[in-house]
């Protein structure tokens, strides 16, 4: 998670722990989140708008209206305002970020015065309940985030001369009147007082003298017959002999003082504005920077391995290329020897085969003599077998000799020796 | 290199005898050993079959008791000289050919092969005649092939004979091979121009050893029936005696070719008791002289026939069992001296010759000219002289020039086929006389060496080709050059 995101939901959490008591670090702290935030999701996205809705009571709309003031294109940038997926839903927080989003577009006096257009056009959509009551507490919030937020110095722009409808404009001072008419104005603050006549003025530029008497009668308390018959007077008076303007010289110096006051008062606040800024991006810069400089440390390890591990693989690629040539040169060996053993093991067989034929062969050659001798002696055999029966005489004595000498003649034919 | 152990085989299919000779070669040096019979000599071709029990009995043990078997078996002697006769004899219920007998003395031989070195004769060179007709050569192959041996190949019995004796021979231009076995005289005149052997002339007879014998047997009965005063024909006396009687005589035959004198005694020779005769070799001589004449006469005769006279001839090689005969040699000494040659085996060179060209073999080349002769009286030759004739094969195409429903080929080329009858040189295809039919003509020579021509129409199924044979073809045998030291 990024560290803005982390710091953003810490300052949350610590916000509902602590209450409303938001410290000037704490503000500053968040408007630096926030900024980094909105600068890394190039815009107001959703995330963007939950953490400004939900941070809102760190600095209201000031982080959303500076935004919008770097803007390039900065009607797109206060637009996207209602755009978002939160405004509208909650009418009271709504109107609550519209008039902090008001306040400060008047502070900043930005130079493009139609700007503030929007905000006061949606104020009074949302000023108003689902029942179309007035918000109950909508006074409370124009004193906290309009009139506090307000400086005395601040220009409010002239509603006439704003590309407003009329009827808008009447309905924005409207709500707004009788939001201050809600105030108890003796519990302001003297600065806040002079703050609301300076509003009344700017919704009603056209009475400013009945507003002031108005304002008058209720600060003195007069008794209230003689002041009204007085003031419908003075009232029938201005109807009937509109009032005389003079012209006074100090008057003009100054209202020009005044206004070169405000001027200056409203650079200086812009240069604040753009110092907080230049501030928020800077550290927003740095912590890039040292991301950088993060990353690249990794990117020069992971290098550094990376050459490592391409050099292993190399040393292991010329390994594995040498062990391969000698499994190859071991199989061809192999297979070498494998095939001198098949005709090793086949000269085997055969010489085996020829000794067996010569073996049989001398075997067979001693057999066929015994069978030869036996033949011979078979037919001398066969003619003394049948002459066994018959009765001696001197011819068969004289055959019996004669097969005698045969039969030794066979024998020593055969090389029995008998000598 | 393995020591590379071959075995070659030559068979001498004889008439009355066979034998196997065999070659084991191993680092290019043969041992020779020689397959016969029991008792080491070939085999007798004889066949007996029992005639009850249809027991046979081959070889040696039926030679020896030939007369006596004669009573109880079918006795079949010399049945190489009837192997192309249609002949069938029921024997206990099964039908015998020549073949079939034929067939049972190569199993025999077979047998001997395997009972000696444990080898199995599968494939052999066989030794056969001159003239052996194309028949008998196919019948022989089949009796074989019956025992499971293939014939590679014939080769003449006296050029077997030659070859098996090449050393002494080499320088010999016309030799003659004198062949006297034991049912046979076969004389051949070869020529031999440096490897080349042609033969020249053949003669031949079937009187030889067993006639001799029987002979012999036949004279000594009549000695002993004149002496003890018995009227009796040899062939009335009991079988038993008569082959006693002739087993006799054959000894004394043998015994005369180294002494004077030999005696034939029978203890109990049927009605006429002991019985004792002492033979001379000048009584002998006198009564084989006929035969010995007739022999020496088939050597003329065959010269003559040769035409080289016999003063050209240069060795007359003694093969066969009855060239030992005491008064053949005798004569042929007289007539031809030094040129008489005696080689060590005679019983076993025709095998030994056939087994050499099973080892190394050489070719048949045509020793003639066959041809067609043309419509224009030309003559194109299919076989010229001096062609390898192994797996020869010739084929030509011919065009119909006439209106003829058939192509008429008529054959010549030598003098036996031109001088023969039309319907025996000539060739009739039927064709259809289109215009673009052909007549194929495809010549070759079979593994029995018959000329042969198979010719058809392209346009006519093959049921209309017709067939040519010429089963006379005069060839030559080109031995190969000596490969193995022998």
């Amino acid at each position: 998670m990024e560290a803005y995101i982390e710091k953003l939901n810490q300052l949350i959490a610590i916000k509902k722990n602590k209450g409303n008591k938001i410290t000037k670090k704490e503000r500053e702290e968040f408007l630096s989140a926030w900024g980094e935030l909105i600068v890394a999701e190039n815009g107001f996205s959703e995330t963007v708008e939950r953490y400004f809705y939900e941070g809102f009571v760190f600095a209201g709309a000031k982080p959303f209206v500076q935004w919008v003031l770097l803007s390039e294109d900065k009607f797109s940038a206060i637009n996207s305002l209602f755009k978002g997926h939160f405004f509208g839903k909650d009418t009271p927080t709504s109107f609550r970020v519209l008039v902090s989003t008001l306040a400060q577009l008047i502070i900043s006096n930005p130079t493009e015065k139609n700007l503030i257009c929007p905000v006061i056009e949606n104020i009074p959509s949302v000023s108003k309940t689902k029942e179309n009551k007035t918000l109950v507490d909508g006074h409370k919030v124009i004193l906290k985030y309009f009139i506090s937020e307000l400086n005395s110095s601040s220009l409010f722009p002239v509603l006439s001369e704003l590309n407003i409808k009329p009827t808008v404009i009447r309905s924005f001072v409207e709500v707004f009147e009788v939001m201050i008419n809600r105030l108890d104005l003796t519990s302001l603050s003297t600065k806040d007082a002079q703050k609301v006549v300076a509003i009344n003025k700017w919704l009603h530029p056209d009475n400013e003298v009945e507003k002031a008497e108005k304002a008058e009668l209720i600060v003195s308390q007069d008794s209230q017959n003689v002041v009204k018959e007085r003031s419908e007077e003075v009232l029938n008076q201005v109807e009937q002999n509109p009032p005389r303007h003079f012209y006074n010289p100090y008057d003009q110096l100054i209202s020009m003082l005044n206004e070169t006051i405000s001027l200056s008062r409203g650079l200086r606040d812009e240069s604040k504005s753009t110092e907080k800024k230049c501030t928020v991006l800077q550290e927003a810069v740095s912590n890039f920077q040292r991301e950088i400089e993060v990353l690249n440390n990794q990117l020069k390890t992971s290098k550094q391995r990376e050459a490592s591990l391409e050099k292993q693989l190399i040393d292991r690629g010329t390994q594995i290329s040498g062990l391969s040539l000698q499994v190859k040169s071991l199989e061809d060996e192999i297979q070498k020897l494998t095939e001198v053993l098949e005709a090793k093991d086949q000269e085997i067989d055969q010489r085996t085969q020829m000794m067996d034929a010569l073996s049989r062969d001398r075997t067979k050659q001693a057999d066929e003599q015994m069978h030869r001798l036996a033949s011979d002696l078979k037919v001398e055999y066969r003619d003394f077998h049948d002459a066994e029966t018959l009765t001696m005489d001197c011819d068969l004595g004289e055959n019996m000799r004669e097969q005698l000498k045969n039969v030794f003649s066979i024998l020593s034919k055969v090389g029995i020796s008998l000598d | 290199m393995p020591a590379n152990l071959n075995n070659y085989y030559g068979i001498d299919f004889g008439t009355t005898t066979s034998a196997v000779v065999g070659y084991m070669v191993m680092d290019h040096k043969p041992e020779q050993f020689f397959y016969g019979d029991d008792e080491g000599r070939p085999l007798p071709s004889v066949v007996a079959i029992n005639k009850t029990t249809g027991e046979i009995t081959t070889g040696r043990e039926a030679w020896n008791k030939k007369m006596e078997l004669s009573e109880t078996c079918e006795y079949f002697s010399s049945v190489k000289s009837v192997l192309d006769r249609d002949t069938r004899t029921t024997i206990a219920g099964r039908e015998w050919t020549p073949v079939d007998i034929a067939a049972e003395l190569f199993k025999t031989l077979k047998t001997s092969v395997k009972e000696r070195t444990g080898n199995d004769l599968s494939i052999a060179t066989v030794a056969i005649p001159i003239g052996f007709s194309p028949e008998k050569r196919d019948k022989l192959r089949s009796a074989a092939a019956k025992a499971g041996i293939t014939i590679s190949s014939f080769v003449s019995e006296p050029t077997a004979a030659f070859f098996a004796n090449y050393e002494e021979l080499r320088s010999s231009p016309i030799v003659a091979v004198f062949d006297w076995g034991g049912g046979t005289l076969d004389v051949s005149i070869l020529k031999n121009e440096n490897g080349r052997i042609s033969e020249l002339a053949t003669a031949g007879s079937n009187i030889a050893g067993d006639y001799i014998d029987n002979k012999i047997a036949q004279r000594i009965h009549a000695k002993i029936a004149r002496k003890k005063g018995i009227e009796l024909a040899f062939s009335d006396m009991p079988s038993s005696a008569q082959d006693l009687m002739l087993v006799r005589s054959e000894r004394a035959k043998r015994a005369l070719g180294d002494d004077d004198t030999a005696t034939i005694s029978i203890n109990n020779y049927g009605p006429f008791g002991a019985c004792r005769e002492l033979l001379d070799y000048d009584w002998f001589a006198d009564i084989v002289e006929p035969e010995v004449s007739m022999a020496v006469d088939c050597l003329k005769k065959a010269i003559e026939q040769s035409g080289v006279g016999l003063a050209n001839i240069d060795r007359i090689v003694m093969v066969g069992g009855s060239s030992n005969l005491r008064p053949l040699i005798e004569r042929m000494d007289s007539i031809y001296g030094e040129k008489l040659f005696f080689p060590d085996e005679t019983m076993w060179n025709v095998g030994q010759g056939a087994a050499r060209l099973a080892m190394t073999p050489g070719d048949y080349y045509s020793n003639q000219s066959i041809g067609i002769i043309l419509s224009d009286n030309s003559f194109f030759a299919l076989l010229s002289p001096d062609t390898p004739l192994t797996n020869w094969n010739m084929e030509c195409h011919f065009g119909i020039v006439d209106t003829n429903e058939e192509a008429r080929f008529v054959f010549g080329g030598s003098s036996d086929i031109e001088e023969s009858p039309a319907r025996f040189k000539s060739l009739s295809v039927p064709a259809y006389r289109f215009l673009q039919e052909q007549i194929i003509l495809r010549a070759f020579v079979d593994e029995n060496m018959v000329f042969k021509v198979i010719a058809g129409s392209t346009m006519r199924p093959r049921e209309y080709r017709r067939v040519w044979d010429y089963s006379q073809l005069k060839c030559y045998y080109k031995l190969p050059e000596m490969r193995v030291e022998l």
